[in-house]
């Protein structure tokens, strides 16, 4: 696992991305229409993609967090208390979601470093924390991309459609999106309760998360400057592969970057609960030593 | 290939050009794209590797 | 409550405002409520609310519209509902430069005003790309383009 961390992903991120942008820029056809400009796509689309993905990720750590957090995932009766059928079939969604939390969190155990030595430490605590991590992780690294994919987006835009920006609904939700996760980390910072942030920020996480099927959506639900998704179809072969390829190298980079971040944001937890009263308040990235000394 | 100004330039249409419906250059918005992304992906990864927790047995080193 | 039930609470309750949110945004009228651009017929069923209103107007280049006068940089084409001939249409006066994706068919979104004459007044012009992306045709060399657009082009846009 440490050397999947170490190595191979980092590795496989800049081989991937590498070659994908190098095909994207010198090998594949510009296109007919677009010219070279076109080549932009390799960039901004598995930026995006990813972007997405981080999203959603923190989305279901958060869910997962809800679900699981305080106690035995998995051991809540599935007895419904009284016999109505709406209440049973809450208290089966509720198990239902509380397993889907437990399997998410047990295969994140597996792929992230150094779980053998979280198994010494009191693991009902750590898991919620693990979940909380994630979500920290996942939306930081989520805002990186999905700004750069605006950015690029935006510089795509100005030869293409003739203007940099418009408040077309995919770009308005994309913005909306941006600053929902930005209010996301903002109010992390500012609650000084790891329970209470915890908790408050995975509902913030599930409200905003709304957003993640509007942007995709957006440009089929409305009019939009921005055109629909491209498929196979609709892209020459010669432009689909170094697409493919890039935005493979872009998933190791997230993978790589979401378990480093992770790590840090689980150290912070850990200096937390340790030192409840020495942190004067949530700003952990500033007190490194501080964590490094308790974990 | 041409200075990378220039072809910023020849990415707004030249009158004479209206209608062509084609894009000719605009390799600076290229480069602009891939050299901001960069930046922006180390310089993330610089901001892991400062934030790293320290004595974490396999840091970052 | 157990905080495990608070927490599973406050899950079950957010996922229910989030799919609810998400359901009225998808299944609701927003769409006809919050419109991007008008076609030209919507803008011209609107009557006399369309006038002098700062507006979007979207559609396509009608084929052989276009008509650029490089000296003054002003640009008259018409709008279309859609490539068909017969389809409704207004005629746009723009002064600015318009994008190289600019041609004829091709989607086009325009921001200004419309007058009692008819004519839509653009201070800004966008093009609207396809998802489609393709290499070039065979035979077709992009990095001849530049040379043999500059005389075709003249000469297809006042022919057409």
């Amino acid at each position: 696992m440490k050397r999947l961390m170490k190595w191979v992903l980092p590795v496989a991120a800049v081989v991937l991305l590498g070659a994908g942008w190098y095909v994207g820029l010198a090998v594949a056809p510009p296109d007919r229409e677009m010219g070279d400009v076109q080549r932009i796509m390799y960039v901004h689309v598995p930026l995006q993609w990813m972007a997405m993905m981080a999203m959603f990720i923190n989305f279901v750590a958060a869910v997962a967090y809800l679900l699981s957090s305080g106690g035995n995932v998995g051991t809540v009766s599935a007895k419904p208390r009284s016999s109505s059928p709406l209440v049973s079939l809450l208290a089966l969604v509720v198990n239902l979601m509380a397993w889907v939390a437990h399997i998410l969190k047990s295969g994140w155990g597996l792929l992230m470093p150094g779980s053998k030595e979280d198994e010494a430490r009191a693991k009902q605590d750590e898991s919620g924390w693990k979940l909380d991590s994630v979500a920290e992780a996942s939306a930081e690294i989520g805002l990186v991309l999905g700004t750069a994919g605006m950015i690029t987006g935006s510089i795509w835009g100005r030869p293409t459609w003739g203007v940099y920006w418009s408040w077309d609904p995919r770009l308005t939700s994309e913005a909306i999106m941006l600053v929902t996760y930005m209010g996301y980390l903002v109010l992390r910072r500012f609650v000084e309760d790891p329970d209470k942030r915890a908790t408050w920020s995975s509902a913030v996480a599930i409200l905003g998360a709304i957003n993640l099927p509007i942007v995709w959506f957006s440009v089929r639900w409305w009019r939009s400057l921005h055109q629909v998704q491209s498929s196979p179809r609709t892209v020459d072969p010669a432009m689909v592969l170094p697409l493919r390829i890039s935005a493979f190298g872009m998933l190791a980079l997230l993978l790589v970057f979401l378990g480093y971040r992770y790590r840090q944001a689980m150290a912070e937890r850990r200096a937390e609960m340790a030192l409840p009263d020495a942190l004067p308040g949530d700003v952990p990235s500033s007190l490194p030593q501080n964590s490094s000394k308790v974990a | 290939m041409m200075t990378l100004s220039s072809l910023m330039l020849l990415a707004q249409a030249a009158p004479g050009q209206v209608g062509s419906g084609r894009i000719q250059g605009g390799w600076g918005y290229v480069w602009a794209c891939y050299g901001i992304t960069l930046a922006m992906l180390a310089l993330y990864a610089v901001s892991l590797w400062v934030r790293r927790p320290g004595a974490s047995p396999d840091a970052k080193e | 409550m157990t905080p495990v039930a608070r927490n599973r609470l406050i899950a079950l309750g957010a996922l229910l405002v989030a799919g609810a949110g998400l359901a009225f945004v998808a299944f609701g009228d927003i769409g006809n409520n919050l419109v991007y651009y008008w076609s030209p017929s919507e803008m011209l069923g609107q009557g006399d609310r369309a006038y002098t209103a700062t507006i979007r107007l979207g559609g396509v280049v009608q084929p052989g519209s276009i008509q650029w006068n490089a000296e003054h940089t002003t640009l008259h084409f018409r709008v279309a509902d859609g490539p068909k001939e017969g389809a409704a249409s207004v005629l746009v006066r723009s002064t600015e430069t318009p994008p190289q994706m600019f041609r004829d068919k091709i989607g086009v979104v325009v921001e200004g005003t419309y007058d009692k004459s008819g004519v839509f007044s653009s201070n800004r012009l966008m093009v609207n790309h396809s998802n489609e992306y393709r290499a070039p045709k065979e035979g077709e060399d992009p990095n001849k383009w530049r040379e043999t657009l500059s005389d075709a082009t003249t000469a297809s846009a006042g022919a057409k």
